[in-house]
Order: structure tokens, then C-alpha cells, then sequence
């Protein structure tokens, strides 16, 4: 299943032997199945401890072979090395490209035209708003959604990919046997059943650290031919994303926000300092990467009462809380309450915390 | 010589006769209490003591046994000091003996031999009158209490002197004279109509009242929810007679009854602070007294910001919100005491208070925030029909002139609404729609093919559990019952499933 190349990368892995010297050494053996050769040992010994060189060169092949893959079968992980065939071309030339990628699911998504939609771990109803609508759009135009699965922003994106019948991929800080934060569960299953990708650098049993939530986010970037910044804080996780777009030179989305949210402050920031990056459409989006734009659907508002009809109107300018909108449409709290309620169901509004509705895009 | 006279103990809300036996022999001055007392029985040896003596009488120099029977239930408390001096004072022929028995005594006695007042006077009279008892002797501060029982003759009598003269007939008393109950009418603690705005809190509150439902008011401080809870009681039914003497009995027997008033008139709202022991809310400890939630009973039990409650706590609710009633185990034995009140639970989002909100930053890890909501238990969720978001009144809401509607006027259609239910359940132990069993949801649900339809789009949309289901079918119910419909219709499921609880916890 693996070639033996494919496997001395597996194996170092294996061995928690750190990035930078598994890097070395791939960079600089010409032909990475010697190391297994007992005769190269000397040279091993360069990079590795003697305790590491004698897993690889004391054992017959067979043997590294089940101990080194018996974690991935019992995950259902699929592994595609630096080494591989099949390594996406779009990670070999960035900078500290992954020497492993664990995968479950559908491993064929790697090759289609992704867009990563990145934002704050606590965004506004604004953000939620604009990333179910950018993500649902985005999926309608024939493309896949890439993002970290992390509370907030990447997880709006999963779920309104996962409602509009598309597909997700979701790159993790940690092994792919425990998925964090444990919230989103429930929500990986559902992404890889759906035709989705789990992708983690990290093999099983490995925990997220702060370091690998950083350089996760590398592999959102790389992966991606975009990346869509919905809301981002001042110094945040996402704006290192951002900068991750930028260097390995993908295009960079970014939708304004409200100039007194803090929540936007970093993206507000971004468009000023990043040239292009404004963007208030989908069609921006499939313009810059070339990508002809699909028919977009009639919602038809026919079925809608007049109350309710009422109601989206008021709700286009913005999200409302409840005692406004009985206030502007003068209605009595049972009848706002049930119309409301009627709106929700059919998928019209959401609703929010403390009360608060907003449109659904 | 032997004397037997009566008084009377309780076990829970239960009273049950004790008989006070005191013989007095020859020999060296002595005095020993049997029939299993308690510390506090068995110092009455020293008050008793006293009190006859500054009552002038003879304290007899013999060998004096006090029996309480039965033997082998525990005597608790000092209500029985009083019976016992009658006792010896019998015994020692000091009063006639033929006489006393005719009366059961209850009272604690001072050392200058007054008799001072004790707890539970009412169920142990209701218990008494039920076993044929009509005669009784009580302290003279729960007068007010017992006034409220009819059939029987009360004399409530100040010192030892005085039951003595009493009973030698050489000073007439008359009984008690009863009562006449009446409900208060002082509407809670604060009125509606002080509260500006928030109208869809006033509206859930109104449902929830009407139908007994339990509700959870989510929302950062300073919103109001401690000052909607605090309207509730004005809008509560009123009480009837039986329902005031059923919390009358419990409050006596913790000991918060009103003495000046003697009974409950009005319905009780307990707010617990979120220190509150596990035996301070479900009752319990030493003395087996009742506990928050059944102080609550018949009334509302305020849990204000329910996350901090210790989760030992909020987890022995369970009990009390399923049953209506609560256990508490003794090694001598189990009590139950009544447990059915209306849960108003408030909570806020997250530890900080701000998270969702509009204009404030929350300053909490997503961590901490799944931490404090995990606190709230599934079950307990479970058993609140309603949940209703506040949020923040603007300041230019707070400053308008607008008139808001009073808890009187609000109370008339509460009222309306449980009179339906009245009939509806009449002959069945159930009292509101929240309580209803399935079959009686079965019967009194029923919903038209459009309703139908929209709460199974609902059920998939929210990912309902069952227990949801049911949860909306009752709140539609009162829904309707406070419009006066007989069929529930779309427009009560819409209303009632805008007040879904959240059936898992999330963020």
C-alpha cells in the first residue's frame, strides 16, 4: 500500500522525531528507502539518536511496517507523505511544507478549487451571518470549503456547507482519533459523511498545543486557492492566517465590519494594509479566481403571511431583538412570537442569543 | 402515685400521641426521663424544675420516673415540658388528676414558668382533631396559629399558674376563638407594571404561571430577572383554605411561620442563595426539618443564576420537580414532606455575563463558557417547559413614559386560565397543565393536520428529543386555554415553540 519511501517518512513520524529533522533529512537523502539500510547507519547518525536509527535499521521492513500503520487502520486514516504521489501540489512549494498529511474520508477533494473561510473563535451575529452566506454561496458556485473546525467562524462554515449539500474540508491542531474542541464532534462526523475530508499533520494520539494551532493554520492557507477572512480581532489567530495567504502568495478575501466591533477590528485593519483584499460578494471572489458564477435561485416570498412579510422587511437592515420588532410592526407579543417562530422553521431567520433575529441568506 | 397525661409529637407533618407517664415512689430524691428523649427532653428536668417551684408549687422530693410512650420512638424537642409538669404535678396530687386528663397539653416552659411557644401547632391539631381529640392546652403565642382549626376547643394559656388554676377551676378560660381565613392580597414583591419593556419575558411569564410550567430566564445581569421573578407571586392564583393550611403545617414545622399571623395567606417565594447546603434546600439534617423546596411548596422556588449552584444541589432537585414531593431519610426512620412548586430559574450566558450581547465584549475562554453552561444538568433542563432570552433594555425604553400593564390585570387572565384547568382535572390528582400525564396529553392535546405538520418540521429542524415534544404540546395547551380555545391551533404550537428549551446545551 505504501512504498517504502512513503514509509521511512511514516516511520520517523512514528518516532516523534521533530519536523525540522524530518524535514532535513528529507531534503538532503536522495533516496529516502537507504534509511532502513543497516549500512547507513554512520550517516543516520547526522540526524538521528542511535535508539531512533536502530528502530529503522534493526527490524525487518514487515515488522516497522504493522507497528507504524496499526494506528491508521484502526482510525480509517489514509496517509499521504511528502514523499507521496498523490501530495498536493499546492503545499510542495510553500514554506515548511507538512512532511505528512493524515486524512479520513474523501481523499479525492484535495485536487478541486477550495476556499478557506477563517474568522474570530466568538464572532457577532454579523460574522455567523456573512459566513453562512459567503460558505453557502461558495458551495452553489461548484467549490469546496476549507477551514480549522474551531468554535465560531470555522464551524458556521462547516454547518452552512454541510446545509447547502457541499463538501468540507477541516484541518486539525491535533491526531485525528480525538477531535477538538469535542463540541464539533458530532459536526466531523457529519463532514466526512457528507463526501467531506479530515486532514491533521498530527498523527493519532497526538494533542493540540498552542504551536500546532498556529501551524495549522498553514495548511488551511496553502491548501486553499483563497482565503475568505470574515471577522478577526485585533491580534488573533486568524490574522496569522491571513498572513500565511499572503506569503505563499493566494489571494486574500476580506469583508469589512463595524467600525466599533472588536470583532472586526483586525479585519477592518487588513483591508487597509493588504491592497485588493475588500470584498463584500461572492462574485468578487469567483472573479478574481476566475470561476464562472452560477444562476443564482428565486426565493419566493409567496408562501409568507402578512405579519411575516413584515417582519423580513424590518430584518433586511439588520438583526432585530424581539420587543423592537413587536414595537415596529405593533403587534401583540403572542402573535410576533408565533410568526416568528413559523419564519424560523422555514429556514427564513435565524435566532439568536438575548432574544435577537436575524436574516437568513 | 402514677399520672398519665396527654401530649402530643410529630413526625414530619404527621402528629402522633404521646402519652406522659410520671410515677413517684419512695426513695432518695431522683428524677429520670425514659421513652427514648432527646437532649432537649432530657433538660427538662431543669425547667420543669424551676417552673414549678416559681409557680409556687411543690416540686416533689421522691423518686420521680417521666415514661414517655410509645418507648420506642425518638422524643425530640421540648414541647412536652409542659405535659410533663401537669404530669407531676398530678402525680404528686397536687391538681386533680381526673381533671387534667381530659386535655392535651403542649408547651415549653421558661424557668420562671411561662409557657413559651413551639413549632407545628397546626399539623399536630389537624392530626389530633382527625384521631378524636378535641381538647387541648397550648402555649399563648400560637394562639393566632390554632385559632384556624374548627371543631375543637383550644385554651391558650401564658404560665404554669394558670393551667393549674385552670384545671383546679379556680379561674375560668374560655377556648380560642376562631378565625376567619382570608386571602392577602398584596401583589408580590413587586408589581409589572414597574417593568419597562421586556415584553416577551412578560408574556412567557404569564404562560408559564398560567399553566404551572417551570422557566428559565437566560440573559446577562442587569436585565431584569430578578425583578420579573419577584412579580411572579402577584400574579400567582390565589390561594384556597386547604392549600393555605397544607403550607401553613410546613412552615410551622421549620419554624418561619408568622406568629402575629398564626397562617399562610398568601403564596411563599423562596429564593435560596447559591450557598445553599443540599440539606438546606431539600431539607434534611438533625431535626428532619423541610427544606427550601418545601417551603416553596404551593408557591415559586427562585433560583437565581442556576449555574452556581453547587451541582450536588441542583441535582437533588430532580425529586422534588418529578414527584412533588421529597424524601428525607433519617436513620429512625423516612419523612416526606410535600415538594410542588413552580421552578423560576435565571441564568446567564457564560461566566462573565456578556457573551451574545450587543454592545459589551465577553471576556471568557470558550472553555469556561462550556464549563458553567455543562453545570446546568440535562434532567433538569429537562423539566422546564419554558426558556425565554432578555437581553438589555435600551435607556430611551427605560426613561419612556409608556404605561406598562399591572400584575392585577395580567392575575385576571391567570386566573381565567387556571379555572379551565380546574375543571379539566377535577376528580384527578393534577392541578395544572404542566403536570399532565400522557395520557391526559393524549386527550387534551389534540392538534389539527396544519399544527401537525408544523411541529414535525419544527421536531427535525431543532432536533427535538421526545421529552421536547411533550414539553410543547403542554405549553400550547395553556396557550390556548389563556386565549379560551378548546382546540389548540397553529398559532399556540408557533408561540409555544418559541419557547423550546434548549434540550443540550451549546454555545
Amino acid at each position: 500500500m505504501y512504498t517504502k519511501s512513503e514509509l521511512a517518512i511514516l516511520a520517523l513520524d512514528y518516532q516523534d522525531i521533530s519536523y525540522k529533522k524530518i524535514c532535513d533529512i528529507v531534503f538532503n537523502v536522495q533516496n529516502l528507502e537507504e534509511i532502513f539500510d543497516k549500512k547507513n547507519t554512520q550517516f543516520l547518525q547526522n540526524y538521528l539518536s542511535q535508539k531512533e536509527i536502530s528502530f529503522l535499521t534493526e527490524m525487518p521492513i514487515e515488522q516497522i511496517e504493522k507497528l507504524v500503520l496499526s494506528d491508521l487502520d484502526k482510525f480509517g486514516i489514509v496517509a499521504v507523505t511528502f514523499a507521496s504521489n498523490d501530495y498536493p501540489l499546492c503545499l510542495k512549494n510553500i514554506d515548511d511544507p507538512p512532511m505528512v498529511l493524515y486524512l479520513i474520508g474523501n481523499v479525492n477533494l484535495l485536487a478541486k478549487q477550495k476556499i478557506g473561510v477563517v474568522g474570530t473563535r466568538k464572532p457577532t451575529t454579523y460574522g455567523k451571518d456573512v459566513a453562512r452566506k459567503f460558505s453557502a454561496e461558495l458551495v452553489e458556485a461548484g467549490l469546496v470549503t476549507i477551514s480549522g473546525l474551531s468554535y465560531g467562524i470555522d464551524a458556521c462554515c462547516a454547518e452552512a456547507t454541510l446545509n447547502a449539500g457541499g463538501k468540507h474540508i477541516a484541518v486539525l491542531a491535533g491526531g485525528l482519533d480525538n477531535i477538538y474542541p469535542c463540541q464539533n464532534q458530532d459536526l466531523s462526523k457529519q463532514i466526512v459523511t457528507s463526501g467531506g475530508l479530515l486532514v491533521s499533520e498530527y498523527r493519532p494520539f497526538v494533542r493540540p498545543k498552542q504551536y500546532t494551532f498556529i501551524a495549522r493554520n498553514r495548511i488551511v492557507s496553502g491548501l486553499s486557492d483563497g482565503l475568505l477572512v470574515v471577522e478577526a480581532g485585533k491580534q488573533s489567530g486568524t490574522k496569522s492566517t491571513a498572513n500565511f495567504c499572503i506569503n505563499q502568495g493566494r489571494e486574500l478575501f476580506v469583508v469589512p465590519g463595524n467600525i466599533f466591533s472588536p470583532q472586526s477590528a483586525g479585519t477592518n485593519e487588513l483591508i487597509n494594509e493588504i491592497p485588493d483584499c475588500f470584498t463584500i460578494s461572492t462574485e468578487q471572489i469567483l472573479n478574481r479566481l476566475n470561476i464562472e458564477p452560477k444562476q443564482s435561485k428565486q426565493t419566493s416570498n409567496a408562501q409568507l403571511s402578512l405579519l411575516g412579510q413584515q417582519i423580513i422587511e424590518l430584518l433586511t437592515c439588520g438583526d432585530m431583538h424581539f420587543d423592537q420588532i413587536a414595537e415596529q410592526i405593533n403587534a401583540p407579543a403572542n402573535a410576533v412570537a408565533s410568526e416568528l417562530s413559523m419564519l424560523e422553521i422555514m429556514g427564513a431567520i435565524h435566532k439568536e442569543a438575548g432574544n435577537y433575529y436575524s436574516l437568513a441568506h | 402515685m402514677l399520672a398519665k397525661i396527654d401530649s402530643y409529637g410529630l413526625s414530619g407533618l404527621v402528629g402522633y400521641k404521646i402519652e406522659v407517664e410520671v410515677d413517684i415512689n419512695q426513695g432518695l430524691p431522683a428524677y429520670d426521663v425514659v421513652g427514648l428523649p432527646d437532649a432537649s427532653v432530657k433538660e427538662s428536668k431543669e425547667r420543669v424544675h424551676s417552673a414549678i417551684k416559681n409557680s409556687l408549687m411543690q416540686f416533689p422530693k421522691h423518686k420521680i420516673i417521666v415514661n414517655l410512650a410509645p418507648a420506642n420512638t425518638k422524643k425530640e424537642g421540648p414541647a412536652f415540658d409542659l405535659a410533663i409538669a401537669i404530669s407531676i404535678l398530678a402525680a404528686s396530687e397536687q391538681i386533680k388528676s381526673s381533671q387534667a386528663s381530659k386535655y392535651v397539653y403542649l408547651g415549653e416552659l421558661g424557668l420562671d414558668g411561662s409557657i413559651k411557644p413551639v413549632r407545628g401547632i397546626l399539623p399536630i391539631l389537624i392530626s389530633a382533631k382527625e384521631k378524636g381529640y378535641t381538647n387541648f392546652v397550648v402555649p399563648a403565642a400560637n394562639e393566632k396559629e390554632a385559632s384556624y382549626i374548627t371543631g375543637i376547643n383550644v385554651y391558650a394559656i401564658s404560665t404554669l399558674s394558670d393551667v393549674v388554676k385552670f384545671i383546679n377551676g379556680t379561674e375560668k378560660f374560655e377556648p380560642i376563638k376562631n378565625n376567619v381565613w382570608s386571602v392577602d392580597h398584596v401583589y408580590g414583591y413587586e408589581d409589572f407594571s414597574r417593568v419597562k419593556g421586556q415584553h416577551a419575558v412578560k408574556r412567557a411569564m404569564e404562560i408559564a404561571v398560567s399553566g404551572g410550567h417551570n422557566i428559565l430566564m437566560a440573559g446577562p445581569p442587569g436585565t431584569g430577572k430578578t425583578m420579573i421573578a419577584r412579580c411572579v407571586p402577584g400574579i400567582l392564583p390565589d390561594l384556597t383554605f386547604d392549600e393555605a393550611l397544607e403550607i401553613t403545617k410546613i412552615h410551622s414545622v421549620a419554624g418561619v411561620l408568622d406568629a402575629e399571623k398564626g397562617v399562610v395567606t398568601s403564596r411563599p417565594f423562596r429564593s435560596p442563595h447559591h450557598t445553599a447546603t443540599n440539606v438546606a434546600l431539600i431539607g434534611g439534617g438533625k431535626d428532619a426539618k423541610p427544606g427550601e423546596v418545601s417551603l416553596a411548596h404551593g408557591g415559586v422556588l427562585f433560583l437565581d443564576e442556576m449555574p452556581e449552584y453547587a451541582r450536588s444541589v441542583v441535582e437533588a432537585l430532580r425529586q422534588p420537580l418529578e414527584d412533588g414531593v421529597v424524601t428525607v431519610s433519617r436513620a429512625a426512620g423516612t419523612y416526606q414532606y410535600p415538594a410542588n412548586f413552580m421552578l423560576v430559574a435565571s441564568m446567564n450566558p457564560c461566566p462573565c455575563g456578556n457573551y451574545g450581547s450587543k454592545d459589551l465584549t465577553c471576556t471568557c475562554s470558550m472553555n469556561q463558557i462550556s464549563k458553567y453552561l455543562k453545570k446546568i444538568s440535562g434532567p433538569l433542563l429537562d423539566r422546564i417547559d419554558i426558556k425565554v432570552d432578555v437581553d438589555r433594555v435600551k435607556f430611551i425604553d427605560l426613561k419612556e413614559e409608556t404605561t406598562e400593564e399591572s400584575s392585577e390585570q395580567i392575575k385576571k387572565r391567570v386566573d381565567a386560565a387556571r379555572k379551565i384547568q380546574q375543571q379539566r382535572f377535577a376528580g384527578t390528582p393534577v392541578r395544572s397543565n404542566a403536570k399532565m400525564t400522557s395520557e391526559q396529553i393524549k386527550k387534551y392535546c389534540k392538534l389539527d393536520e396544519q399544527s401537525e405538520q408544523i411541529l414535525k418540521a419544527a421536531f427535525d429542524k431543532f432536533k427535538m428529543s421526545a421529552r421536547g415534544y411533550t414539553r410543547i404540546l403542554k405549553v400550547a395547551r395553556t396557550i390556548a386555554d389563556l386565549e379560551g380555545e378548546e382546540n389548540i391551533c397553529s398559532r399556540h404550537v408557533l408561540e409555544a415553540i418559541s419557547y423550546r428549551n434548549i434540550d443540550k446545551v451549546q454555545i
